[in-house]
Order: structure tokens, then sequence, then C-alpha cells
């Protein structure tokens, strides 16, 4: 038929080879990364087992298993409580518990330390209480790998407490009511039901915090714990072995698979669940009397340490404490400002490529195109970093080469030396956010409705123009925003390849921090946070907006 | 129903209050052992929160739950769901989706020992027609096996009670029709003493012995299936249960009633003779006859296969419905003979 023939956006047949190419980008650093490590000396090699790795193996192990057991302890019981109880401060505590996620670990990192450490309010106000002077007294070093682990779990419980609270009120009360029925107790049913059922959505949430708790290199540099990011990032520039530090790119990279799989093999069970439809407003246990405050201090905990003092902390350092030079602040708001904006706007750009790609061609190349392309977020900072340096400086001598075969002056290191080589970074690691995003703001735009469109005598153009645009405005805005906040808060990446003399507002604080100006670098983390709360809180809407529609 | 026999189930002046509306209000009823009940009525009149009280998921405001000669829940005492022994199977069917259908039949016989439990699984997967399915996961079954699965797994246990939450309002509607009359039948088989809920009635009908139809937190009539469609006991039972119409009539002696159709004479009337009712004609009672004097203009018709059903504007302006065999074609705006001829008469006031 002619209608349906012109809808079938065959004026973008290219838009399948689009998606392939798109996907061999987030491919790019991995590959270059096992190339550069394949073909290396077997001496070196020796050298970096014998020496280093197997610290950085035990204490990468160490950390994951300690943060781990940290947002399991942290999420799960306050996810519990805010989805299937009521008790004094709930409905604040609900959203509250999300603070955190606007905190990047290497500034809570940098504010705990501050607090903390010997100089800190915390020791001194003891010193002044007691009398005891250095020496005198063992006080927890939060600079070691016990603090590390604190700090990350502080950050990254809200993974766990994310997908738990979800599926627990997904659960609903049928499946409790089912267990009591067929005659078990209240908390019976709750570890021989909603916990097994639960468990699916906690190993992803947990599997998601283990992903970034690989990919710190902030806080593990600062707080001098050896692992594989500070060992790359070591050997990448303070030995500049570029083959080595591929090495143990690849060994972390292992690591990173492995907690794919995990992710991927516990979803694979969920979808299988039948979705239930929550119907009975899940019967709330309320909580009196003591139980409700316990409840509730269990929920502020996490709250108030990974939240408000370190962000009060913040604020009373950048109000009454810093000197801040404004001129130079503002310039690097600014350049934090377009940098972030410029890569929000391509990732997006190539996630909607992608989505719609995968919508008019749904071939199954595609489709493993699509999946691909969301797997960089699982990639850490340093190994993309590597992995994008390696390719485009390749090419840069290339150019180099064919400019002064031509008797050209050399151009000088055109792409990995620019801003280019920071934006492939920023969009391999974050196009899986837009991609999500965009993904599944697209789903809800029904190919029916394309149809009916189509059905009018529409042409395609027209269907873009007044369906999809409208519909997936927001979806689009939130995808620019989240990938905007991202790259803002990125460290690792900007600061192995940012071009010489620029500097951002994560750089910035990261470099007054190793400088022990602890203060000083607390306006641009205070604005960092700030920023970062905004996707927190189009979360909480959502989140809301979703229970509504099911309540 | 023999008045000597002690019902199974016994519930008295039962009230429940949701803040300050009252979902029920003075409930009686009771249900003998080995009967299928219906709790019909439209979304809202309470018969979910009924079944939810009987299962001790909902406190009671007033009155008493009484189970085989035990109190269930009165005022200030609900007897925890798991002591009671009512089955339960629920409207999306709840099936644990992380379990087999074997242990999601095995889950309610954590307390039996493991090799009697197990027979009993075998016996139940043999019951419901699904010998061989026990290693697979709910998903990989249809709707109907699910909620097979779900009612197995409802009454391994040995309840003494089973209560059914619109089971089946989530499976289309061919399925529905065999299912239904099948679960009836094995429930019967097994001497299964069941509550359903439903807003169905065709699936009430086709499901039960005895048929509560609730509106607004009360039972408004509880019978079988028969009276309750022929003899309906109040205005909103005969309007609820069936198709049908009202059209005023007027009551000319205790066994007479005159309307725009005519006079109708067959049923003995409560009301003084003069005053006014509502008759209520269902489309079965208003027969075509084109010698009839009776005439009647086509507003509307749809074709049903085996007949016609016209609807029908009378001289007085109100409106009956009209089944005729499917010889019978007329056009929309003609006019037609009609006659009445209804078996029971029923009127109620306005």
């Amino acid at each position: 038929m002619n209608v349906s023939q012109r809808f079938k956006f065959r004026y973008f047949p290219s838009l399948k080879w689009v998606a392939l190419a798109v996907a061999a980008l987030v491919l790019l650093p991995i590959v270059a990364v096992l190339q550069q490590a394949a073909f290396v000396g077997n001496d070196l090699w020796l050298h970096i087992w014998q020496t280093v790795l197997l610290d950085y193996v035990s204490n990468s192990l160490l950390l994951m298993l300690g943060v781990g057991a940290g947002v399991l302890m942290m999420g799960v019981p306050a996810a519990w409580l805010a989805a299937m109880c009521q008790f004094p401060g709930r409905r604040w505590l609900d959203w509250a518990l999300l603070l955190p996620l606007a905190m990047p670990a290497y500034i809570i990192a940098y504010t705990y330390t501050g607090i903390l450490d010997y100089a800190g309010p915390v020791q001194s106000g003891l010193r002044h209480l007691t009398g005891w002077g250095y020496g005198d007294y063992w006080f927890w070093q939060v600079r070691s790998l016990s603090g590390a682990m604190a700090m990350m779990v502080l950050v990254l419980y809200p993974y766990v407490y994310l997908t738990a609270r979800a599926t627990f009120l997904e659960q609903s009360s049928v499946s409790m009511d089912v267990a009591r029925s067929l005659g078990y107790g209240r908390w019976q049913a709750w570890f021989t039901v909603a916990v097994p059922m639960a468990r699916p959505a906690i190993i992803a949430g947990l599997t998601l915090a283990l992903m970034e708790t690989l990919a710190d290199y902030g806080t593990v540099q600062y707080f001098g714990v050896t692992t594989f990011t500070t060992g790359i990032f070591r050997t990448f520039y303070g030995f500049g072995d570029t083959a080595g530090a591929a090495q143990l790119a690849a060994v972390l990279l292992l690591f990173v698979v492995t907690l794919i799989l995990v992710e991927r093999w516990s979803r694979r069970r969920q979808t299988y669940h039948v979705k239930a439809q929550p119907r009975a407003i899940a019967a709330t246990i309320v909580l009196v009397g003591w139980r409700g405050w316990l409840a509730c201090f269990v929920c502020l905990i996490p709250v108030v340490f990974g939240f408000i003092i370190p962000a009060g902390q913040l604020l009373w350092w950048t109000l009454f404490e810093a000197h801040v030079q404004w001129s130079s602040f503002w310039q690097l708001a600014w350049n934090s400002f377009y940098l972030s904006a410029l890569a929000a706007v391509l990732a997006v750009c190539l996630a909607l490529l992608m989505a719609y790609a995968k919508r008019f061609y749904p071939h199954r190349s595609v489709r493993h195109a699509v999946t691909l392309a969301g797997m960089g977020y699982a990639l850490p900072g340093t190994i993309i970093a590597i992995g994008v340096m390696l390719p485009l400086a390749w090419l840069d001598h290339r150019i180099n080469d064919a400019f002064v075969w031509l008797g050209w002056a050399s151009p000088g290191l055109l792409l990995s030396g620019t801003l280019v080589v920071l934006l492939l970074a920023y969009c391999v690691r974050f196009l899986a956010v837009a991609l999500g995003g965009i993904q599944s703001g697209l789903g809800q735009v029904s190919p029916s409705l394309d149809e009916s469109a189509k059905g009018m005598g529409r042409n395609a153009w027209d269907v873009l123009r007044l369906i999809h645009i409208p519909l997936m405005r927001s979806s689009v805005l939130t995808a620019l925003l989240v990938v905007f906040v991202d790259v803002l808060k990125e460290l690792p990446a900007t600061l192995m390849l940012r071009p010489f003399d620029f500097n951002t507002l994560a750089v910035r604080a990261y470099e007054l921090a190793a400088d022990e100006q602890l203060i000083e670098a607390a306006p641009a983390s205070l604005m960092i946070v700030l920023v970062g709360l905004i996707p927190v809180l189009i979360l909480n809407r959502a989140i809301n907006r979703r229970r509504r529609r099911t309540a | 129903m023999t008045e000597q026999q002690t019902a199974l189930l016994e519930i008295t002046d039962l009230a429940i209050d949701y803040g300050t509306t009252h979902a029920l209000a003075g409930l009686d009823l009771s249900l003998q052992q080995g009967q299928l009940l219906c709790l019909l009525g439209p979304s809202g009149c309470g018969k979910s929160t009924l079944l939810r009280a009987i299962a001790g998921f909902q406190d009671v405001a007033a009155g008493r739950i009484v189970l085989a000669n035990q109190l269930m829940s009165r005022a200030g005492f609900n007897m925890a769901p798991e002591q009671r022994h009512i089955g339960m199977v629920f409207q999306d069917n709840a099936l644990f989706p992380h379990l087999t259908v074997r242990a999601n039949i095995a889950f309610g016989l954590h307390q039996w020992p493991t090799q009697e439990a197990k027979q009993r699984v075998e016996s139940l997967l043999s019951m419901v027609g699904l010998t061989g399915f026990g290693e697979r996961y709910p998903y990989e079954l249809s709707g109907g096996q699910q909620q097979r699965v779900a009612l197995a797994r409802a009454v391994a246990p040995k309840c003494s009670l089973l209560l059914l939450d619109e089971p089946f309002s989530g499976l289309d509607a061919a399925l529905r029709e065999e299912l239904v009359p099948e679960i009836a039948a094995l429930l019967k088989r097994e001497g299964i003493t069941s509550i359903l809920v439903s807003h169905d009635q065709k699936e009430a009908f086709a499901f039960a012995d005895q048929i509560a139809v609730m509106n607004h937190g009360k039972i408004e009539q509880l019978t079988s299936a028969y009276e309750i469609y022929h003899k309906p006991a109040s205005r909103f039972v005969a309007d609820f249960v069936g198709e049908g119409d009202f059209i005023v009539g007027q009551v000319l002696d205790n066994q007479q009633v005159s309307c725009v159709l005519g006079n109708i004479t067959n049923g003995t009337l409560a009301y003084e003779a003069g005053s006014k009712v509502d008759v209520f004609v269902r489309p079965d009672d208003v027969l075509h006859d084109d010698s009839s004097s009776t005439k009647g203009r086509i507003i509307s018709k749809r074709f049903r296969g085996t007949h016609f059903l016209y609807r029908v504007e009378l001289a007085s302006g109100e409106q009956v419905a009209c089944f005729t065999d499917s010889h019978h074609n007329h056009g929309v705006g003609e006019d037609i003979g009609i006659k009445l001829n209804m078996e029971h008469l029923l009127a109620f006031r306005p």
C-alpha cells in the first residue's frame, strides 16, 4: 500500500548503519585496551604481577565486599520500612533517602576527611573537651580502606534502596496474603515470600553499586588505597606506560564483565515474573510507639550521614571559611557547564538515533547494537579514558605524518589533545543513561499511534512533528539533564583526558583536595552537589507519579 | 436448607468501617457444608471486603464471624489469617513467580511430613488435570492453567472453607465459560465449601448453588440462581441481574396490574389497589405478534444470531426490549405489534 510504504522511513535506510556504528564506538575502547594489552612483553606483565597486582586485586575485592555488605544493610531495611510500614516521618524520609545520590563519592570523602581528621572539628572538639593532646588517644583514621568503604556505602546504598523499594511496592500485599492464608505468620511470610521475590531486584541494585565501586578513582586515590583505578592512573601517567595500564585495565574489565553477567542473570529471572497488578493499597504495617521511632531512626541514619552532615559542612565552608575567587570560580563553572552540555546533547542525539533505529529496524543486529551501547555505563572512566586515548592518538599521528608528507606544518594533536577525546569518552560512558530514558519514553509512544496517524494520511515527518516530538519532549529533557549531571560529576576520565590547562569544577575540587586545601575545595564541591540534586528530584517525582497511578 | 443442620459459616450482624464510611453494615449470612455460594454485586458493594473479613485480612467493627463453631472475628478480636484454615484464590492468581508449580502447591504444606506432602501435591496435580506440569514455572502456563494451580495451592492444606476473589476476571470470555463450570464441578465433587466473589452474573449462575446479591454493603437477596432471576426481591436485584426495563403500572387488585401493554394477572401483590408501581419487563416477556393491537416503534435493533433484540418505544413514551427469532426482520422506525407474555409479575414501589 502506498501509505504504509511511505511510512516505513524509506528515506533513512542508513539509520541501521548509524546504530551499528554507534555500538562500534562503545566497543572501541574495549577493543583498544585488549589489543594494547595483548601485544605486550611478558616481562612487563611478570613485573606487574609480582609487584602490585595482588595488592590491587585484594584491595578491590575487599572494597567490593565491604561496600556490598554495607549497601545491603543500609538499603534493604530502609526500603522495606519505607515501602511497607507507616511510622513518623516516613513520607519525608521516603524521598530524603535518595539525596545521597547527589553526592559523588570523592566529594563526600573530602568532606569527611575535613570533618574527621586531626585538625577537623570533631577531633578538635574532643581534645578541647578532654584536654588530650596529640597521640593521647585513638581515633578512626578515615583515610583508610575502611574509610573508603564507609564513604562509598553512604553514597551508593540508594541504588539498592531504589530497586528494593520498587519491588517491595510492586509485590503488593497479595503475595503476603497468599502466604498467610496458607498458614504462615507475618514474619515467616516475609522471609519465605517477600525477600526471595525481591532478591533479583536487590542483586541488580547491588551490582550497580559495585560497578560504581570499581569505577571509583577519587576516593581511593585520596585515601591512599591502591586499587585498579589508581594503579591504571599511576601506570599511565606516573610511568607513561600505556601497555601496563592497558593490562591492568584488561584485568579490571574481567571484574566488570563478571558483574554485568551477574546483573543480566538476576534480571533474566525477573523478566519472567508475572506482572502482578498491585490492587489493594498495600496493607501498610503501622508502627507505633518506640517501634515507629526506631524505624524513623533506621531510615534517618543514611540521610544524616550520607547527605545532611556533608552537605551542611560544605555549605558552612563555602559561606564562612573559603576564600573564593569568583572570577576563576565562574570560569570553572562555565567550563563544566559547556562541556557537560555538549556531551549531553551529543549523547542524547546518539541515543535518539539508536532508539529510532531499533523502532524502525527491529532487526537482530540493531537490537544487539542497542544492548551493546547500553554497556558503556559499566566501564570505569579509567578504562574508557585509555581506550579512547589510544586510537585517537594513533589517528593523530597518522594525520601528522600525512601533513609532514605533504610538506605542511604539523597541526598538533587534533583529536587526542582537545575536547574531542573527552566528549567521545563521555559519550561512551553515558550513552546508556541517555538510551535508558529515551527508550522508555519511546516505549510509551505506542506504534498504533503511528499507524493511526498513517491511517489518516499523514506522512513520516508529520508523525514525528505532531506525535513524537510532543510526546517525547519530557523524556528527552530528562535524559539531557541526567547526562549533564553525570558528566559534571565525572572525575577520572576528565582528569586523564582534559586538554592542557583546562579545568572543571570536579577537577578543581580534586586538585585542591590533593593539596590538602579541603576548605577551598568546598565551593566547587557544593556546586556539583547542588546541580546533582536536580535529577534526584526528577527521579523522586517520577516515582511518585508511578505510585499514584498504581494506588 | 434444613434448619436443624448447623451452618459451617455463620455471620451475624457484621459491620465493617473504612474510616467514617460503612463498607458493610448489619450483614447476616450462613453457609452449609459443601455449598457453593457466590457474592454477586457491582464494584464497591462490599463483596470483596466481606471476603477479606472472612479470610481475616480485615478487622470488623461489629458482629461476628463463626466458622465451624469457632469464633473468627468480632469487634476487637481478629484471629490471624494463618490460623483460620481458610484457603483463598486471588484475583491475579498471585502464584509465586520464583517457585515451580509443585513448590507453589506445596507452599502451604510446610508443616506436613515430607512424604505425605509429596503425595498430596501429586493428587492435587491430577485433581486439577495438570499431572506432569509440576516442574514448570508459572510463566510457562496458560492463564487457565495458572488459575487451576492457584486453586490447587489454596485447597492443599485441606482448608475448611475456600474463598475465591474474582479469580476468573483476568481470563478471556471463552476460557471463562469453560473453566467456571469445570471448577464448580470439581469443588462440588471434592465437597469443598466455597465462596466466590464476582460481578458477572453469568459466572455466578455457572458456579453457585446460592447467590447472594449485594449492594451498598448489604445482602439484598440470598437464594438460588433461578429465584434470583425470576423472583428478584428488590428493584436493585431485578435491575442488576439480567436485562429488563421498568414501566409504570397501576394496581387493580391484589392479583392484577394494568399497564400500557395491557393487564397482567398472574402474581400476588402486596400493594393496595390504585397505587402506582413499576413493573419489571424482561426482553423475553415481550413477544412480537403482528396481530396484536398494541404497537411499538422500533428504535434500535441488534442482531444476535439466533434472534433479534429490538428496543421498542411504546405509546406512553416508555421503552422495552423485545426478543424475536431472527426471521422477524424489521427496520428501525417501523411499528410492530407486541404483546406481553409474563410468567411472574414483578412489580416494585417506584
